[in-house]
């Protein structure tokens, strides 16, 4: 079950215009772009904050487009009144390749579909965190271990000064001594309106709210000598979302993931509400 | 096309550009307009932006500001280029390029569809 406890229903590369869907756009940001986030979630008695900086090095054409997430976690696990265990380190690097392979432009507005295919290395620290009697928590582990790879395909539609965008993935986990983290489809929605309908130049402020609903089903993971009953399910968040764009180069964004449905195997800690906020920046 | 931008276009070529407001001059007025977001001003940021254009681009694909500011930084980057604004609603890219110098559609085209966006029209308000 303590593998489980580390997944969390977002993208591994998680840099689309909207906050956690994966957008099908290959324009300014995921050219010559950069972004950080940080994230702060909470499951049964583990808290977790997460720090992403995702990099967007190399964009040889207009449709595609290659991501490098670094994720810097601490996480915190309360056993007692007044006894917990953290472990604060690197999680595991992830990388991904966007190709936008069909578009079509219109006044105001495109409609793009595009496929992302990534992954991650084990880089994540994996030092033994052990409880009072010796025993290793995985829980506190912030790397799989393992290398994982990822499929996933994203539409976007934009018109004017509304935009959907919706995405489906899914990962596949190796082994890792015997533990096998389950595979995992990931889905998401989102909304946006944005605000003022209509803009003079491109230096005109904005604001965009959205409404995402993001989900992750997980098939049951593995450990020594047998499935893990209490590990997989359904869960979704509806994550409202807001992005204030106050430079033609930078905008500022926040997002609160309320989770809606947890529908697990088994006996497993719920998701508490999340809480999350970035910035991105073009460097050109 | 709509009147304020035909009327804009018909005076930037009845009048000649250095009669009129350069790009760069509407560029700082827009800048200015824009500072109270925008919306009320419309009509006024963007007939200016239009007027003393050497090159009109009308440019599908474009929804959002983030996603446009690399398509005015790559045609900045055009020798011979002085002055780029992008007219985000209207799908319009007003162009002031320095006298004499001949700007290539199929360069416009190229650098258009780089920044991820579909050139579909380039009108040349000066005749040049």
């Amino acid at each position: 079950m303590a593998m489980v406890l580390a997944a969390a229903p977002v993208s591994v590369v998680a840099q689309g215009l909207p906050f956690h869907a994966v957008s099908a756009l290959t324009t300014a940001f995921e050219q010559r772009g950069v972004r950080f986030l940080s994230a702060v979630a909470t499951r049964g008695n583990i808290t977790t904050v997460t720090s992403k900086f995702v990099f967007l090095p190399w964009a040889p054409g207009p449709k595609f487009t290659t991501i490098i997430v670094v994720p810097v976690v601490y996480r915190e696990m309360d056993v007692g009144p007044s006894t917990s265990y953290s472990v604060f380190g690197t999680g595991d690097l992830a990388m991904a390749a966007k190709w936008a392979f069909f578009t079509s432009d219109r006044p105001g507005g495109t409609t793009r579909l595009a496929v992302v295919v990534g992954g991650t290395l084990p880089t994540g620290t994996t030092d033994p965190r052990l409880d009072a009697d010796g025993n290793e928590i995985r829980a506190l582990r912030l790397g799989r271990g393992a290398v994982s790879g990822s499929l996933l395909m994203a539409v976007s539609v934009l018109r004017g000064r509304f935009g959907l965008t919706a995405d489906i993935g899914h990962t596949v986990t190796a082994g890792d001594g015997g533990y096998q983290v389950g595979q995992k489809t990931i889905y998401d929605f989102a909304f946006s309106l944005r605000f003022p309908d209509r803009i003079g130049t491109i230096r005109t402020r904005t604001v965009q709210l959205y409404m995402e609903w993001n989900g992750m089903f997980s098939a049951r993971s593995g450990a020594p000598g047998g499935v893990i009953g209490d590990s997989g399910g359904h869960v979704a968040f509806l994550s409202p979302g807001i992005q204030v764009v106050l430079l033609p180069q930078f905008l500022v964004e926040a997002s609160v993931q309320i989770p809606v449905v947890q529908d697990f195997n088994g006996q497993q800690p719920r998701f508490g509400t999340r809480f999350a906020t970035g910035a991105r920046l073009l460097f050109f | 096309m709509t009147k304020w931008k035909s009327i804009a276009l018909q005076l930037a070529v009845l009048a000649g550009a250095s009669a009129l407001p350069t790009v760069a001059e509407a560029q700082a007025a827009n800048q200015k307009g824009d500072s109270d977001g925008g919306h009320a001003n419309h009509s006024a940021i963007v007939a200016p932006a239009l007027v003393g254009a050497n090159l009109i681009l009308r440019v599908d694909g474009m929804s959002c500001p983030f996603c446009a500011f690399g398509l005015e930084k790559r045609l900045g980057e055009i020798t011979g280029i002085d002055t780029v604004v992008v007219v985000l609603s209207d799908g319009l890219v007003a162009i002031r390029h320095i006298e004499g110098v001949e700007i290539d559609d199929r360069l416009l085209r190229e650098t258009v569809s780089n920044a991820g966006f579909s050139l579909r029209e380039v009108t040349r308000p000066g005749g040049d």
